[in-house]
């Protein structure tokens, strides 16, 4: 699910690379604040993305700060943290509980075991906070565990049922912005489950597990991908972003297809 | 048509899970993507995609399950029977009694001209529920399939529609002209992209380097 909506470091200005590892520090200055060191480790790229994304749409006021860490402990750096970076922290908490469940259903992995068992009790005042973007999340979860147990093979609806999820979660808010940011997360939503489909294709078919791309053939994956990330850049130039924007586009053209495995 | 069953090797009482497992053995196998020097490999794959397409829609016959592109059964798309979940037509919870499209609306006559009619309104899921109706698929069924899929915005299924409407009418400017229009899209990102001072060659990264680049990352993200 996540490490997919990342940045390309040495293509983005050394002031950008700065400036984005500070709210990366920001949201996890705010992760350990509002979920101690349990909710520090559930920090993602993704969710960064998402704050600054808010951030920049929305021209969030910034508190600055400098602080050592427990993985800075030497040297104080600076963070930034604007009003988008708690929630962006709530849907981390969410959705990693989620991902750690699905880690122990499949592979009974202990660790991840753990994790949802120590993420589970953050749920409730999440779902109070948020009722909208987590019914989202749940439901389309179990949408899409039943599709898997069918053996779904129709590609597009565990991708747009996906897509859906992410774009109740990148709509923030009920106002104006909805619509917009809803697409945004839903073009995401699809490329990120798609991609993951497509990566671990040959993988699942040897060890004959869940693929929904089994049943087909000749498939161009790379243009159907550039067809779902063009309409979140086409909805990202027809909306003012007041800052970031380079950084913005930084993970759309480029950052984001890092860990698409070309054979 | 050979018995789906025996093609997947199962008997004709297997429960689902069974033949589901049976699947995809089967598909390990046979898929052409891990089997590349196998000259046969697709053809056995359709076969098999054909087989377990007939035994979970349980249709056993009237529609042609060869299908000439080898993927799975268009007629899920469209919220068919099978095609829905929690009662959710996967295209946003429409109901709606399928007597009244054919009767009322358009006076019940050529569907192709029907679904033509839906879709220039905007109404692909009404569209593609017409056309998941249809026996005959020839190139011109999965050129408006490819249309009804994309602007229902399944793109996966639109692209393969839209290939095999061009593979089974290469000569058919129209059918081009579709492909093109989903390569656009693609032109467009691309000179998006350029413009904004990014290579837009070579997208992604060899398996090796993102298992360093995620080994790295572990590291370095903290880095930040």
């Amino acid at each position: 699910m996540f490490g997919t909506i990342m940045i390309q470091r040495k293509t983005l200005s050394k002031e950008s690379n700065v400036r984005y590892g500070e709210s990366y520090c920001g949201l996890c200055h705010t992760l350990l604040e509002d979920y101690g060191a349990v909710g520090q480790r559930t920090l993602t790229y993704d969710m960064t993305f998402l704050s600054i994304l808010l951030g920049g749409i929305y021209n969030l006021p910034e508190e600055k700060g400098k602080e050592k860490c427990t993985v800075h402990p030497f040297k104080t750096h600076k963070y930034i943290v604007n009003e988008a970076a708690g929630y962006a922290a709530d849907m981390n908490i969410f959705l990693t509980y989620y991902q750690a469940l699905d880690d122990w259903n499949d592979d009974k992995n202990k660790s991840a075991f753990k994790k949802s068992k120590d993420l589970k009790p953050f749920l409730t005042d999440i779902r109070t906070k948020w009722p909208r973007q987590t019914k989202a999340v749940e439901e389309g979860l179990k949408t899409l565990g039943k599709m898997e147990a069918d053996n779904e093979l129709n590609p597009d609806l565990p991708t747009n049922c996906f897509g859906k999820i992410l774009g109740e979660v990148f709509a923030w808010r009920d106002d104006d912005y909805r619509d917009i940011l809803f697409k945004m997360g839903e073009g995401l939503g699809k490329f990120i489950y798609l991609l993951d489909a497509v990566n671990d294709f040959k993988e699942d078919l040897k060890k004959q597990r869940y693929n929904p791309l089994v049943a087909q053939m000749h498939m161009d994956y790379q243009m159907v991908l550039t067809a779902i990330l063009s309409e979140v850049t086409d909805v990202l130039d027809k909306i003012h972003v007041y800052k970031d924007k380079d950084i913005i586009e930084n993970v759309l053209y480029a950052g984001i297809w890092q860990t698409y495995i070309k054979d | 048509m050979k018995d789906p069953y025996s093609v997947l090797g199962v008997s004709s009482d297997a429960s689902m899970e069974e033949v589901t497992a049976a699947y995809r053995k089967l598909a390990r196998k046979y898929h052409p993507d891990i089997n590349p020097d196998d000259v046969t490999a697709e053809e056995k794959m359709r076969q098999i995609n054909a087989a377990y397409e007939q035994i979970k829609t349980g249709e056993t016959g009237g529609v042609n399950y060869e299908q000439a592109d080898g993927s799975y059964g268009p007629q899920r798309e469209y919220g068919s029977s099978r095609g829905s979940y929690q009662g959710d037509d996967p295209y946003g919870g429409f109901n709606f009694d399928f007597e009244d499209i054919f009767g009322s609306f358009f006076g019940g006559g050529d569907p192709y001209v029907q679904a033509e009619m839906y879709m220039s309104r905007g109404q692909y899921q009404y569209a593609g529920q017409i056309l998941s109706q249809i026996n005959n698929r020839d190139a011109r069924w999965y050129y408006l399939c490819a249309r009804a899929n994309a602007g229902a915005g399944n793109q996966v299924s639109a692209l393969n529609y839209a290939n095999e409407a061009v593979r089974m009418e290469p000569a058919n400017r129209q059918y081009q002209q579709l492909l093109e229009q989903f390569k656009s899209g693609n032109y467009t990102y691309q000179n998006a992209g350029r413009q904004s001072g990014y290579n837009m060659e070579n997208m992604g990264s060899s398996f090796l380097s993102i298992m360093l680049m995620q080994l790295f990352c572990c590291f370095c993200c903290r880095l930040f």
